[in-house]
């Protein structure tokens, strides 16, 4: 729920009770007011009635109006009563029907005779004008409500706009532009820090990004040189003679490792890359004959480990890509089909209009599923690997928008490694190529 | 042949300049953009080695200079008697938009750091041949001929069929014969990229050992010598 909508609705939960003890207070406050003035008018009518009695002897037109009212009575004798209200209905014969009636009842005493006296006041019209009264005053409160619905959401619209422009900016916020993103300023002060900041804070990061994404790689290529001489070294090395078979091994290893020091370097480095967004540009890359190709490279390979290597390529294949990563893409999903093939087994590539896969069997995962695209997660049988290959296929697919998927199914072994194009991917997430 | 080697690592330059001078070719040095501008202003060369990330430059505008001399404002472009330097660039960079450039420029090759040393002279013996022979050269080594222009190999004129790899291997042996290869050198220059697999070392040597009966069944003596476990030797007969 956004913020305008939360405002409307706070505003509506709190006027509803406020319509509602208001509308009773109200009603209670007319009823109360009429109630008064009609016992004040009775009063009045009472103590006119027995000053008539006292000087006329016969109240002027007794029974003469509606109601019998007011209606004296002489009684033969009795004790005067002091004047009671009540609350009745009488017969009006004029309107054929029951009507509300307040009354006033005394016994008196004037002159040595003694009077009954009640006076009435028929209260119909004045509930009705009290029902009305009513009826106005919540029919006003509504509209007033809705046109200030209306209006609050009219000037939270305004006042938040700012806001809303800023959201849509950082919504769009990269860390990896070209420049720092610039936050619009605004008239309200509130908004107008909030620009301020975000604006310091994304140069700030900015410029943390670029300086730390110029040290990866500087890192990493001043790396290469020192590399470059201890391989030409420990050549020269092993061309010296004599060597013991020990001190042989011994160098062989550290050769083994400066290679894997210099492969570790330049995956970091590709990473880096991608991450950084430098393969900006992409070409159409015709899949098709880029996995023929490499089908075909690691052919010897295959063979070396007794592996069936099969493929399956659609003719005609293209997807927009750098063609650098591209061939990083199938080439480390090959080569990872391939080392974890069991000896003597078939591995396969499948290439079709919607996506690309590997399958090989071997054993299952040694570490969770979830970790297998994981940069420097590596089989412990395997120390020689980077544990990078992956890591480096999930980044590449993912830069294009492409969907990576391990399947491994228990019972035949079979490890699948599925590449969904973009244009498809939508589609077909969920469902195996055929 | 003369060779301008640019390289601003001391130790590499040593350890290469070493390497070639055993090659028997005349090799000057240069550890520095300027020293290497210079160099090229007063001497020819046959073939330049270019670091790109020199200190005080970069190394492709060694090669702009190398291409500016060559074709100087109304010089017919392949005037007879002028031959132009083979151009080797090295760098700490796998960019591919370096290679690129550094090709686009006219550069014959592109080494990426760290390399073997056997692998650099392979890459000048290949760049020489194509400048100065235009490949055409057939490479002779006792009952060995191999005419990488046709990319045939024979042996006391009977051709026999090597895969690409084999054809590969080859031609990284006859290119450094008498000199021990590490196995980790050879694997690198065959395979390149494709080398972080498990078991590098036993798949080259299936591939060595099917060379090497190929070569003995085509009735030449065995040249490839193993040396303890370090690597390979491609004797002189």
């Amino acid at each position: 729920m956004n913020l305008l909508r939360k405002t409307l609705l706070y505003l509506v939960l709190a006027a509803i009770p406020v319509a509602i003890g208001g509308g009773w207070l109200f009603q209670t406050l007319i009823n109360r007011v009429i109630r008064y003035e009609v016992d004040e008018q009775l009063s009045s009518d009472l103590a006119f009635v027995q000053e008539q009695l006292n000087t006329v002897g016969t109240p002027a037109g007794q029974g003469a109006y509606l109601l019998d009212n007011p209606h004296v009575e002489a009684l033969p004798g009795g004790i005067p009563v002091a004047p009671v209200f009540a609350d009745t209905t009488e017969y009006d014969r004029r309107e054929k029907q029951l009507v509300p009636v307040r009354r006033l009842t005394t016994v008196a005493q004037l002159g040595q005779r003694t009077y009954r006296i009640v006076v009435k006041q028929a209260v119909g019209e004045f509930e009705e004008i009290a029902q009305l009264l009513s009826i106005g005053i919540i029919v006003s409160f509504l509209v007033l409500l809705v046109l200030l619905l209306v209006l609050n959401s009219w000037v939270s619209r305004r006042l938040w706009q700012p806001f809303y422009l800023l959201i849509d900016q950082l919504r769009t916020y990269r860390l990896d532009a070209q420049a720092p993103m610039t936050f619009a300023s605004s008239t309200i002060a509130e908004f107008d820090q909030l620009g301020l900041t975000l604006n310091t804070m994304s140069q700030t990061l900015h410029r943390q990004y670029t300086s730390q994404k110029e040290f990866t790689d500087h890192a990493a290529h001043e790396m290469q040189t020192p590399l470059a001489v201890i391989t030409t070294q420990l050549d020269q090395l092993l061309a010296t003679e004599p060597l013991t078979d020990a001190q042989v091994t011994l160098l062989e290893q550290t050769q083994g490792s400066v290679r894997r020091l210099g492969q570790l370097n330049k995956s970091l480095l590709l990473l880096t890359k991608i991450d950084n967004n430098q393969f900006a540009e992409a070409s159409p890359v015709n899949l098709s004959e880029l996995a023929n190709r490499l089908h075909q490279d690691l052919q010897p390979y295959a063979q070396h480990r007794g592996l069936s290597w099969k493929s399956r390529i659609a003719p005609g294949i293209c997807q927009p890509m750098n063609p650098y990563l591209a061939e990083v893409l199938l080439l480390n999903l090959m080569k990872n089909a391939l080392i974890h093939a069991r000896p003597g087994t078939d591995a396969q590539i499948v290439l079709t209009p919607s996506g690309f896969q590997t399958i090989n069997e071997g054993q299952a995962l040694p570490f969770p599923a979830g970790q297998l695209f994981d940069r420097f997660v590596k089989n412990p049988a395997r120390p020689e690997s980077t544990g990078l290959g992956l890591a480096l296929v999930s980044q590449i697919a993912h830069r294009y928008g492409m969907c990576v998927t391990h399947n491994y199914d228990e019972p035949t072994q079979r490890h699948t490694f599925t590449v969904l194009l973009p244009t498809r991917s939508k589609y077909l997430a969920d469902t195996e190529i055929e | 042949m003369k060779i301008l080697l640019v390289e601003d690592e001391p130790t590499l330059l040593i350890a290469m300049r070493q390497f070639l001078d055993e090659e028997g070719y005349i090799v000057t040095t240069a550890a520095s953009f300027a020293t290497a501008s210079r160099a090229l202003n007063d001497y020819d060369y046959d073939c330049i080695v270019v670091d790109i990330g020199l200190p005080d430059g970069n190394g492709l505008n060694l090669i702009r200079q190398v291409k500016a001399d060559e074709n100087p404002a109304g010089a017919s472009i392949g005037a007879p008697g002028v031959s132009t330097p083979g151009l080797i660039i090295i760098s700490a960079k796998d960019s591919l938009d370096d290679k690129l450039l550094g090709l686009e420029l006219g550069s014959d090759d592109y080494l990426t750091k760290p390399f073997h040393l056997p692998e650099l002279n392979a890459r000048i013996k290949s760049v020489l041949r194509r400048r100065f022979f235009g490949g055409n050269r057939l490479i002779r080594h006792g009952d060995i001929t191999v005419d990488p222009l046709a990319h045939r190999v024979t042996v006391r004129e009977q051709p026999i069929d090597l895969t690409e790899k084999e054809y590969q291997l080859l031609l990284f042996f006859l290119a450094n014969t008498n000199r021990l290869l590490t196995k980790a050198a050879i694997a690198e220059y065959v395979w390149g990229d494709h080398m972080d697999m498990a078991d590098s070392h036993d798949f080259l040597y299936t591939h060595i050992k099917n060379l090497r009966r190929k070569l003995v069944e085509g009735g030449c003596p065995d040249y490839i010598k193993t040396r303890y476990g370090a690597g390979y030797l491609f004797t002189t007969p």
